[in-house]
């Protein structure tokens, strides 16, 4: 039996490390641990709750609308206002620039690398002219034997995608998506202030009002973005995942827990209110499609016994804990293991996917056939991204036809003892904040991040979190070379700096799969 | 190096060094400078990008960089032996990289940190890579990296002055590389030159331009007294406002999305756009050309999007700069955390009740109304 | 007891205490609008006269102490804060505080030990607040940035501006009360110009 320990595991966010035993060829047990801790659930404590929108965003770079949208909706529901029309819309459009810009960048910048041998560029022998530039890039590369970050890597398998032609289109895309991605940021620019980070969105709704010129300036950066999306992104994903990269699918790599779950994302009616999303929240338990369940927030706790926290085990988020202890025997992580039900739920695309049912998607699913996997991660990821852009149109026309209303109901800070509670769906899992203050200072603060649910470690009955039970069976021929590891991790867009409890394993054995 | 600079047409390379131009606010006529500059390297200069504490905040900000772009940045411009968001290696692989280029190219390389480091508890609270089943914490990569480097530029307000994490610092220890707050004392204490690219998250010109012009003089960049270019961070937001007209005049915005309180152009009935400092706005305080530069392709900025400047690249950030909505800071007086405010109200009242007392007493002896109030 | 001393307050020095009364005023009032504009008014305004306000503060203060050493009435002994001051201290406070039924007897000229330190200290107080005032006024000038970055920023430089002129509002208020209420002639002469008949004036 090999030990196989991947740390850092490159090419996501935060400080991930991963563990595996490989066994005949194919991954017998897994952990994931986080290796990094700030404490944001530390630190708010005693601050003014309005903080915490602008503060809990920095929990993640990549997560930060995430975090920012999940506070705001737990610091409103405190104050107890009611967000006008006009500031949900913009609210959603700034949530939504940033889905547009982060699955590209996750498709491409983090995951495609896995998939595609980049040498191959060498070997095109097309002569379409923007191909040939990215072939005489890669080329002179080589020639001044730099080809640093595209090396070192793990060896090309046999699943790794060599058709030059095929390649060099998708480094092509690969710059291009640099590009796009940035039209991206400036939409959310346009109405949060600036990107990462948005600065305007504030208890009541936002800062900022519409006017038709905005929405033009919006309008014609979103109309680029999302023909390149819809005509690059999506179809390249259906393509590879249809062709090839179906041998990967159909050997179930990275099946998961089968258990999924949504806070469903950018409200429709009501800001905050998790019944009516445009994509809808719910839980699926053991792919029982025909079945899904309404999403109950109390049955959610997160178990700590495998993480660094001396803080009581098992507890609901709304009077959760969070006391590190980088030295408990037995933890092995930082990320606390969220779960539903009592049983650990995937979340993100897949999970959104399944609970829609999209005709579109079901067909596509169908085409690939309907089990969870790397590669139906990133079809999903693909589909919910054109069901956003249709949606962003509607948002538009609502916001034009309303123009002149008002964006914000300003309450002043409340004195008496509040809860609030803000949950949504992130790109990459399911997000949520919980508040509670008291003379106008916050008194508790528990993240359940989005990545927790997917990356948490095991619970306290030892039940394997998602990740480690999706790398659980993956082909490893070769422990030097895990590659289908990392692409299975990969495919749930890890984000960890998010997962703020985090620390590293330091003398326990079992621990050696490391991610960064 | 004439036709071709590492894998650039001398078309492509000129306009990479017209792009550096621009970012550095030089006028064209120094592009011939910096194409000396860039040429004059033999390899493209390596970079390695390590990550402490981080929220990957400042790596995700880099790649808006447009003039030059990241691509060109990644490829063309620079080699980066370490990135851990677009590297494509993993695990050792990706460690052995970091020591073969702090061995190889030692005194060559910049090293771009990112994030706060941790000292608290063995500095577990931060760690990447493992040495002989340890795991290797920040603060060790720090000094190892650190030393062999050319330069380093502590890139976002953690690295460059502990940031949020250091509101947390009692549990962690967290820390900037030079600084820790305002005071010196952070946690590398090596004599490698750092430049500080505070911001939370930096501006990707400032982090980019700081790269630039260390390429292109070999030297640090004139910096203030927190280390940070004065370039970029030489004067304050307020100064630079666009609604310091209003501040001026006395208008100030009361009541978020207030039509009364927002120029026609934005879609309110005002005469302009009221200033924000009642809301909290920390531009008077705060070091940066965000009101100029502006963020995004110079799409917008905070303040031009109706939010406060919540003093990002400041190194009181976060903790000595909350609560941020509100207009002055809350200090920390033996222990209690509170306001200037409030404590001028405790002296306030304590004053008054003392004089009154006084007053009833000088009655109650006698020495005012009584026989010895004549004095 | 009182009587013994010889009380003098020459025009020059009334006049200097007009002029500073009414700044110190000007400024506390401007001073609070900056801080947080309490009603609809010109900040520019309020600026101007805050600034004019402190330069006048600063020169009255030059021309004060020029003339305590120099002039004809020079008056720098009675702010002396020699032994007897020491001496007598704790005896004076003894009397405020009701702790004492008589002021100390010992002959101490017009200022009593808490006068003089309180009138002192005011000038150390108004140069660090003129100082603490510049370096908020220019902050990217190099001559006060040391002493922003010896403050911990721009934002605890104006936590010590504003902390300052309320020790100096609080300190008023003390001085006025005592004016009032301990020695009413005092107060006629300084404030009212009532000259006492046995004045040398």
């Amino acid at each position: 039996m090999a030990k196989v320990v991947i740390d850092p595991v490159t090419r996501i966010e935060g400080h991930l490390k991963i563990e595996v035993e490989v066994e005949n060829g194919v991954v017998k047990d897994a952990w994931s641990s986080g290796t990094m801790y700030r404490g944001f659930e530390q630190l708010i404590q005693g601050k003014d709750p309005r903080d915490a929108i602008r503060i809990t965003q920095r929990v993640c770079g990549v997560c930060n609308t995430i975090h920012g949208m999940s506070s705001v909706f737990a610091v409103d529901n405190a104050f107890g206002v009611t967000v006008p029309d006009n500031g949900r819309i913009i609210r959603n459009l700034i949530f939504a620039s940033d889905w547009l810009a982060d699955h590209p960048l996750h498709f491409y910048h983090l995951a495609a690398l896995d998939y595609i041998d980049i040498m191959a560029v060498a070997s095109y022998a097309g002569n379409d002219p923007a191909l040939l530039k990215v072939k005489d890039k890669i080329v002179s590369l080589v020639k001044a034997n730099d080809t640093y970050p595209l090396t070192p890597r793990y060896e090309p398998d046999a699943f790794v995608i060599k058709d030059p032609e095929v390649v060099t289109t998708a480094v092509s895309h690969y710059l291009e998506a640099l590009e796009m991605r940035k039209l991206g940021h400036e939409m959310l620019a346009l109405w949060g202030g600036r990107a990462p980070f948005f600065q305007n969105v504030v208890v009541g709704g936002v800062g900022i009002r519409p006017t038709v010129a905005r929405i033009a300036e919006f309008t014609w950066r979103f109309e680029q973005l999302a023909s390149w999306l819809e005509n690059t992104y999506v179809a390249d994903v259906v393509a590879l995942g249809t062709g090839p990269l179906k041998p990967i699918h159909d050997l179930k790599v990275g099946l998961g827990v089968s258990n999924f779950l949504g806070y469903g994302a950018f409200d429709e009616k009501k800001s905050g209110d998790i019944k009516n999303r445009f994509f809808r929240s719910g839980v699926i338990d053991n792919l029982d499609l025909k079945n899904i369940k309404d999403l109950d927030p109390s049955k959610i706790t997160e178990d700590v016994k495998y993480s660094y926290y001396k803080s009581a085990s098992g507890l609901k988020p709304a009077v959760g804990k969070t006391d590190p202890d980088p030295k408990k025997a037995d933890a092995y992580s930082f990320i606390k293991s969220p779960r539903y039900d009592g049983k650990p739920h995937e979340g993100g695309p897949l999970a959104r996917m399944l609970m829609q049912q999209d005709p579109g998607f079901m067909e596509l699913a169908g085409k690939i056939g309907v089990w969870p996997s790397a590669v139906a991660r990133h079809a999903a990821r693909a589909y919910e991204t054109k069901m956003l852009i249709g949606q962003i149109r509607v948002w538009l026309d609502q916001l034009a036809k309303n123009i002149n209303g008002e964006v914000c109901d300003d309450k002043a800070l409340p004195m008496d003892a509040r809860e609030g509670m803000g949950i949504t769906d992130a790109p990459r899992s399911a997000n949520g904040h919980w508040v509670s203050i008291d003379k106008g200072k916050v008194t508790n603060y528990q993240i359940v991040n989005a990545s927790g649910w997917n990356f948490g470690p095991r619970d306290d009955k030892g039940v394997r979190g998602p990740v480690e039970e999706a790398i659980v069976g993956a082909p490893v021929p070769d422990p030097t070379n895990p590659t289908n590891v990392v692409r299975v991790v990969r495919s749930f867009d890890p984000c960890l700096a998010c997962s703020v409890h985090i620390i590293e394993p330091t003398t326990n054995e079992i621990l050696k799969f490391k991610v960064t | 190096m004439g036709e071709s600079f590492k894998g650039l047409s001398r078309r492509d390379f000129l306009k990479v060094c017209g792009a550096s131009a621009t970012i550095l606010g030089l006028s064209q006529s120094y592009v011939p400078q910096i194409a000396q500059a860039l040429e004059g390297a033999a390899a493209k200069p390596p970079v390695l990008w390590l990550q402490g504490q981080n929220c990957t905040g400042c790596s995700v900000s880099a790649l808006n960089s447009n003039h030059p772009s990241i691509a060109e940045l990644v490829l063309d411009i620079l080699s980066f032996r370490y990135q851990p968001n677009i590297m494509a290696a993993s695990g050792d692989q990706a460690i052995q990289v970091i020591k073969d280029t702090i061995k190889n190219e030692k005194g060559k390389y910049v090293l771009v940190w990112e994030g706060a480091v941790p000292d608290k508890e063995d500095g577990l609270f931060a760690a990447f890579g493992e040495e002989n089943g340890k795991p290797m914490t920040a603060d060790k990569w720090i000094t190892e990296a650190a030393d062999s480097a050319a330069v380093v530029i502590a890139t976002g307000t953690c690295a460059a002055f502990g940031g949020i994490p250091r509101a947390n610092q009692a549990v962690t220890g967290a820390k900037g590389l030079l600084f820790d707050g305002t005071a010196k004392g952070g946690a590398y204490k090596g004599t490698t030159p750092v430049v500080n690219v505070p911001g939370c998250p930096p501006n990707p010109d400032w982090l980019v331009g700081t790269i630039v012009y260390w390429l292109m003089n070999k030297k640090a960049p004139d910096v203030d007294n927190y280390g940070r270019p004065k370039m970029f961070y030489g004067q304050t937001i307020h100064d630079n406002c666009e609604r310091r007209a209003a501040f001026e005049a006395g208008l100030y915005l009361e009541t978020w999305g207030d039509p009364a309180a927002i120029a026609p152009a934005e879609g309110g009935t005002a005469t302009q756009n009221y200033c924000l400092v009642k809301k909290g706005c920390k531009g008077p305080i705060t070091f940066s050309d965000c009101p100029i530069r502006r963020w995004n392709s110079r799409t917008s900025w905070p303040i031009g999007a109706h939010g406060i400047c919540i003093g990002c690249t400041q190194p009181e950030f976060y903790a000595g700069l909350a609560p941020l909505y509100e207009k002055v800071p809350e200090v920390n007086l033996f222990g209690i955390q509170t306001t200037a405010d409030n404590i001028a109200k405790v002296l306030g009242v304590a004053v008054a009740i003392g004089l009154g007392a006084h007053l009833v007493g000088n009655f109650a002896t006698g020495r005012v109304g009584g026989k010895g109030g004549d004095k | 007891m009182m009587a013994e001393m010889h009380i003098e307050h020459p025009v020059e020095a009334r006049i200097y205490h007009y002029i500073h009364v009414v700044s110190m005023i000007a400024l506390a009032f401007t001073g609070f609008f900056i801080h947080y504009p309490f009603f609809k008014g010109s900040m520019s305004t309020m600026r101007f006269i805050h600034f004019v306000a402190m330069y006048v503060v600063v020169f009255n203060l030059i021309i004060r102490i020029s003339l305590a050493f120099l002039s004809k009435n020079r008056d720098y002994k009675n702010f002396g804060l020699g032994m007897i001051v020491w001496r007598n201290l704790f005896g004076t406070l003894g009397y405020y505080l009701f702790l004492k039924k008589e002021l100390p007897k010992e002959v101490q000229g017009i200022y009593n030990p808490p006068q003089r330190l309180t009138y002192v200290l005011f000038i150390p107080l108004i140069i660090l607040q003129a100082m603490t005032g510049f370096a908020l006024y220019t902050p990217t000038a190099a001559y006060f940035t040391w002493l922003t970055s010896l403050a911990g920023g721009l934002e605890m430089v104006r936590v010590w501006h504003f902390s300052i002129m309320w020790v100096f509002i609080l300190l008023t208020a003390v001085h006025v009360y005592l004016s009032l209420f301990e020695d009413f002639g005092q107060f006629k002469y300084m404030v009212l110009s009532m000259v006492p008949k046995d004045s040398k004036e």
